[in-house]
C-alpha cells in the first residue's frame, strides 16, 4: 500500500493536521450526499484520523421555510441507535433545549433552510471525535440558520449527538428530514484531523 | 508551514489519571486548539473538566481563573459562571454514570496564548448525549486573569480532583497564520 503524499519514506513531510478529504457541491438537487472511507491508506482513508470535521453549507428543496439535515453513520438509519442534546435560539427570545434518546435524524444539527427561502443556506460545522475508537461515537455541531423573512425558522444553535456503536466511522451520509432532496448549490466538505502521538 | 499543526495527542490507555499535561508548548503559534474526547470520574451523566495554565513550566494557581457558560440538558436551559477559582472549566466530559462506551466531545480555542501582555481567554463548545442519564451541551468561556506567555496546559477532571478515565483522548493543535 502506497503512503499518502504527505508521508515520504515513512516521514511526515507536511505537518498539516487538517487534511482535506473531499468536497461535494451539488449541481442539482440530490437525495443524499455520502462520504465513504477509501480504506486504502490514502488521504480518503478515515482510519488514519483522530477526528473528522464536516463543514456544510446546505439547504433543502422542501417547499417550505425550514427542514432538518439527516446524518447517518455507516449506513445505520436505526433511529434508536442515536441520541442527541440540542440548544437553539430563535429570537422569541427564550433559548430552547431538547434531547432524545432516539435520534430521528441521526447525528443532529437542528434546522436547515428550505426552498421558500431562496438562496439561503444554513452553515453547519460538525466535529466527530475519536472516530476509530471502540467508544460510542460523539459529535458536537454548531449551526447558523438565519432566514430573514421567516423568524420562526431562523435559529442559531448547537447539538451534541451520539451514535451508540463502537464501530469505526467508515461513511457519513447526509440527506433531508422532509426534503425530499438536498438542494442544488449545497456544499459539503470533509476534513480529517490527524493526531500526533509523542513517545 | 502547516496552518494547523498537531502538537501532541495523549490517550489515557491503561489506568485512569489525575491529569494530562502538555508542557514545553512552543510560542510560535498564533493560537492553540484543544480537541478532547473525554470521560471523567464523577457519578453523574456529565462533568466539567478543569484546566490550569503554566508559564515557564510553572502551573499558575491562586484565584485568577474565571469561567462562564450557557448550556442545555434535556429540556432545561441554563447559564452560569465561576469566578476567582484556581482553574477554568471546559464543558463537558461524560461522567461515570452512562454506558461505559460513552465519551463526550469538546473543542476549545485558546487565543494569543504566547502574548505575555494579555490575559488568556478560551472559548469552546462541548457536550455529551446518551440514552440513559442526563445529557449536556454547552458553549463556554474561560479566562486566566494573569499575564505571561503560556507554555503549559494541565487538564484535570472535575474540580481538580476527579480522574480522567481510561479512553480519554486529548489532542493539542497549534494554529499558524502563514
Amino acid at each position: 500500500m502506497a503512503d499518502p503524499g504527505y508521508i515520504v519514506d515513512g516521514v511526515l513531510t507536511d505537518g498539516e493536521a487538517w487534511i482535506g478529504i473531499a468536497t461535494t457541491t451539488l449541481g442539482a438537487a440530490t437525495a443524499t450526499v455520502t462520504f465513504t472511507s477509501t480504506d486504502d491508506g490514502q488521504v480518503g482513508d478515515f482510519s488514519q484520523y483522530m477526528d473528522l470535521v464536516v463543514i456544510a453549507y446546505v439547504a433543502s428543496d422542501r417547499a417550505a421555510t425550514g427542514d432538518m439535515v439527516t446524518t447517518w453513520l455507516n449506513g445505520d438509519t436505526t433511529t434508536s441507535n442515536y441520541s442527541y442534546q440540542t440548544m437553539v435560539g430563535d429570537g422569541r427570545p427564550a433559548v430552547e433545549a431538547t434531547s432524545a434518546t432516539t435520534g430521528g435524524r441521526g447525528m443532529d444539527t437542528r434546522r436547515c433552510a428550505a426552498a421558500s427561502s431562496t438562496n439561503i443556506f444554513t452553515a453547519i460545522v460538525m466535529n466527530f471525535f475519536d472516530v476509530n475508537s471502540g467508544k460510542h461515537k460523539s459529535a458536537v455541531a454548531t449551526m447558523a440558520n438565519d432566514i430573514d423573512s421567516a423568524v420562526e425558522d431562523s435559529y442559531a444553535g448547537m447539538a451534541a449527538s451520539t451514535w451508540k456503536s463502537q464501530a469505526p466511522i467508515t461513511s457519513i451520509q447526509f440527506g433531508m428530514n422532509t426534503g425530499p432532496n438536498v438542494a442544488a448549490g449545497s456544499k459539503f466538505s470533509l476534513f480529517g484531523v490527524l493526531p500526533r502521538m509523542v513517545a | 508551514m502547516a496552518v494547523i499543526e498537531a502538537i501532541q495527542t495523549t490517550y489515557v490507555e491503561t489506568f485512569d489519571v489525575a491529569s494530562v499535561t502538555f508542557s514545553g508548548i512552543p510560542a510560535t503559534y498564533e493560537h492553540l486548539q484543544l480537541r478532547i474526547c473525554p470521560r471523567a470520574d464523577q457519578a453523574y451523566g456529565w462533568v466539567e473538566l478543569s484546566v490550569q495554565v503554566g508559564v515557564g513550566g510553572v502551573i499558575q494557581t491562586g484565584t485568577d481563573y474565571y469561567s462562564h457558560w450557557m448550556a442545555g440538558y434535556n429540556s432545561t436551559e441554563t447559564a452560569g459562571g465561576g469566578t476567582a477559582r484556581d482553574y477554568f472549566k471546559l464543558s463537558a466530559a461524560s461522567g461515570d454514570h452512562p454506558a461505559r462506551a460513552q465519551y463526550a466531545g469538546i473543542v476549545a480555542d485558546i487565543l494569543d496564548y504566547a502574548n505575555p501582555n494579555k490575559n488568556t481567554t478560551v472559548s469552546g463548545v462541548g457536550g455529551t448525549a446518551h440514552g440513559t442519564t442526563t445529557p449536556y451541551l454547552a458553549a463556554f468561556s474561560g479566562l486566566w486573569d494573569g499575564t505571561g506567555a503560556i507554555d503549559t496546559l494541565k487538564i484535570h477532571g472535575w474540580h481538580l480532583t476527579g480522574d480522567l478515565l481510561r479512553g480519554t483522548e486529548i489532542s493539542l493543535y497549534g494554529l499558524n497564520s502563514s
